[in-house]
């Protein structure tokens, strides 16, 4: 009775057990030491599709085909054979169903002496989480590549603002080799400013999400560069900030541009304000100019009023070249353009600076591309490159230095300020004081002087703006105090001319008088480019008899040691009766203008005058004694 | 003596220049602005305008045109004051519509007065 009852427990464990294997989800078969199914149970069954005495007492290698079996499956069986317990993952491929996938455990199952005589494998179909994994990690690496790859720089830093990881992109912002340089580094070094990084830092804890425009940073070689910056704080499930996530933009050249861009705009409107202020202004001049004129000729040369009276035309003159200066730097003017090789006017600007250099002070030519041609008025340019180079030796006056004046070429892609294309470059380049970054910024307003108060208008540099932006150029300076200042000009190349190029002016015959010197030499160059027959000569030998032949004559008071009313006086004396053309200072004209004005000067010009004023008058000149 | 009129649209320039032209015994007669200098010009008076070009009623072009239109033996002087601004391009057109010459301001009377006398011979 007891054996039965005990044989009756034996039948109900052995149904149970049969309960449970058949519905577990997992397919579970043993396999005997020869590779043969004893026991599969239903899962297995209808996994595969097949009933149980079609795999029971058959071999695996039957099932499952040999090459399988021997690739993925024996080694497994023959390991847990030994007494151990295998876990491993394989897929199987059928016709029916695709690519399944399956994660295997192996056990030994043992007799009573201990031995494996057995095995139990329990098999998990894992096709579904297989195929969810493999997505997902499609995806991470399609971020990992992206984040890799944008331009934009990706970061992530602690609450204390330790780097914790960033992207390649953030790297080359940065630039910085490779990720160690940074991670480990505080994101507040970056900061031009470290202590805004607190703020933002407080900011992103208290508020999450933030974005922050134009912000300083300094990059690896201590350059500033200009970035936007979208970051929010990650936080735990108790809602306490355990990192900043953050996308980083750089915008340096774009923030430049743009700098650039008002710069420019705003010394248009200083422009057209001061042009207009200008305009009027000559028209008051006029008035003072008159009035003191009408004066002096009432009034005994020796008197007190007199004197006084002549004082105040001339700082009536002074006056005059200020608005002249103004309107010039107003862009108004309208420059006469012809074609220029630029070698020329840097050997002239050289040539009249070598004379007159303080000691301790070079002046270098560096001619690169010696052969470039610009469209310009070369009585212009050369008031630019003067202008500039003066202004040079006045920052090496103290310590002596060396000012290199470079030509070359420099294309401009589409980016830039300047249309694409091919451009001239002429930098000058001193080894002097130098400026800050802020008077840099200024220098060509009109009106601002890093120079002594007092010491100059202020004009030079804002007239040399105008001229260049006329001509379809662009001006940049970059300096460092204490070493030197680089301005570079930009004017677009216009390729050699024919020679034979169209005449601007009549074909009359000019003598200029005197010749020998920079200003006189760029005039004739200038008018011989513009279809003039241009002669001319210094005020000594046969020159009255050249100068009787030219149908106009030009005199400067370029001549140190001949004062041009002296020349006027000589052409007058030896009826050379040619239209003359007087181009002088100011001054130089008041002071002798009783003298001047003795018939034989039918035009006058004050400098600096252009090409298209000298033209202009001499056009007129030969029309009226034609 | 001959008739000259400034059109100006300062007044204090525009009685310099009467002073200065008269005290050279020219009759002059003033107009502030385009409008008037026509309503005033007298063919049988004046021999040469003096014009400004930037004014506020019919500018000084105008003025050229309108009395080469009238009397086109008129002797025409265009003054403006924009140096080498405006008037470079404004001061050649001022010529080509038959301005016997053209001066920018600021210039001496003296100047003035003797181109006068040049033009009027």
């Amino acid at each position: 009775m007891a054996k039965r009852s005990k044989s009756s427990r034996t039948d109900r464990d052995h149904f149970f057990a049969e309960q449970i294997i058949d519905s577990s989800r997992s397919m579970i078969t043993i396999i005997n030491r020869d590779y043969v199914y004893e026991k599969v149970n239903r899962t297995f069954c209808l996994n595969h599709n097949r009933d149980a005495d079609s795999v029971i007492g058959r071999k695996l290698e039957e099932v499952w085909g040999r090459d399988n079996f021997n690739k993925n499956i024996k080694g497994n069986i023959d390991h847990c054979l030994t007494g151990r317990v295998v876990f491993y993952q394989a897929f199987f491929e059928t016709p029916a169903w695709g690519r399944r996938y399956y994660e295997v455990v192996l056990r030994p199952v043992r007799n009573d002496k201990e031995e494996v005589t057995h095995v139990l494998a329990e098999t998990f179909d894992i096709t579904e989480i297989k195929l969810k994994e493999q997505a997902a990690s499609e995806v991470e690496w399609e971020f990992r590549n992206l984040e890799s790859n944008l331009p934009i720089g990706f970061f992530r830093y602690d609450n204390e603002g330790v780097m914790l990881h960033v992207n390649k992109a953030f790297l080359r912002i940065i630039g910085a080799e490779n990720e160690n340089e940074v991670n480990g580094r505080s994101m507040r070094e970056f900061y031009k400013d470290p202590e805004l990084f607190d703020i933002h830092l407080s900011k992103l804890h208290s508020e999450g999400i933030a974005s922050f425009g134009r912000l300083e940073l300094m990059a690896y070689d201590g350059t500033m560069i200009i970035c936007r910056i979208n970051a929010f704080a990650v936080r735990d499930g108790s809602g306490n900030p355990i990192y900043i996530d953050g996308a980083m933009e750089d915008f340096t050249r774009e923030a430049d541009l743009e700098k650039r861009l008002l710069q420019s705009q705003k010394l248009d409107t200083i422009g057209l304000l001061a042009g207009g202020i200008a305009h009027d202004f000559n028209t008051i001049l006029t008035t003072i100019y008159g009035y003191s004129e009408l004066s002096l000729e009432t009034l005994d040369k020796s008197s007190e009023a007199y004197n006084n009276i002549w004082r105040i035309l001339q700082a009536a003159g002074r006056a005059r070249s200020l608005t002249n200066q103004i309107l010039a730097f107003s862009r108004h003017a309208g420059q006469e353009r012809i074609s220029v090789r630029l070698r020329d006017i840097i050997s002239e600007t050289t040539d009249s600076l070598k004379p007159v250099l303080p000691p301790g002070i070079d002046v270098i030519e560096e001619l690169v591309s010696p052969d470039l041609m610009v469209s310009a008025d070369p009585t212009q340019l050369y008031r630019v490159f003067i202008n500039l180079a003066r202004n040079a030796i006045q920052a090496m006056e103290d310590k002596g230095g060396k000012l290199t004046i470079t030509l070359d070429t420099r294309r401009c892609d589409k980016q830039g300020r300047l249309p694409e294309g091919e451009y001239a470059l002429i930098r000058f380049s001193d080894t002097g004081k130098g400026m800050d970054e802020k008077t840099a910024g200024r220098i060509f307003e009109p009106f601002f002087t890093a120079g002594k108060q007092g010491k100059g208008t202020g004009l030079g540099l804002s007239v040399v703006y105008g001229i260049i932006s006329e001509i379809d150029g662009d001006i940049n300076v970059s300096s460092k105090a204490d070493e030197g200042t680089v301005i570079d000009i930009l004017i677009p190349v216009t390729g050699a001319l024919p020679e034979a190029i169209p005449a601007k002016g009549s074909r009359a015959e000019v003598m200029i008088i005197p010749g020998s010197d920079s200003e006189s030499r760029l005039i004739a160059m200038a008018l011989s480019a513009s279809g003039y027959g241009v002669s001319s000569s210094d005020p000594s030998g046969d020159w009255i008899s050249e100068a009787g032949r030219a149908d106009v004559i030009v005199v400067t008071d370029n001549s140190p040691s001949v004062p041009a009313a002296d020349i006027i006086y000589s052409l007058a004396r030896h009826g050379v009766e040619r239209p003359v053309l007087m181009i002088s200072d100011f001054d130089v004209w008041l002071a002798a203008e009783k003298e001047l004005t003795s018939g034989l000067i039918k035009s006058n010009l004050f400098k600096p005058a252009s090409l298209k004023e000298i033209i202009y008058s001499i056009d007129g000149m030969i029309n009226k004694t034609s | 003596m001959a008739g000259v009129m400034v059109v100006e649209d300062d007044p204090s320039l525009r009685e310099m220049l009467r002073e200065a032209l008269e005290k050279r015994r020219y009759t002059v007669i003033t107009a502030c602005d385009g409008r008037e200098a026509l309503a005033k010009f007298r063919p049988s008076v004046i021999d040469l305008v003096i014009t400004d070009l930037l004014m506020p009623e019919e500018d000084g072009l105008m003025v050229i045109m309108k009395i080469k239109e009238i009397k086109p033996s008129t002797k025409l002087i265009a003054i403006s004051g924009g140096g080498k601004a405006g008037p470079g391009s404004y001061l050649l057109i001022a010529h080509k519509l038959g301005a016997d010459h053209v001066f920018s301001k600021p210039f001496l009377p003296s100047e003035l007065v003797q181109k006068v006398k040049e033009i009027l011979g």
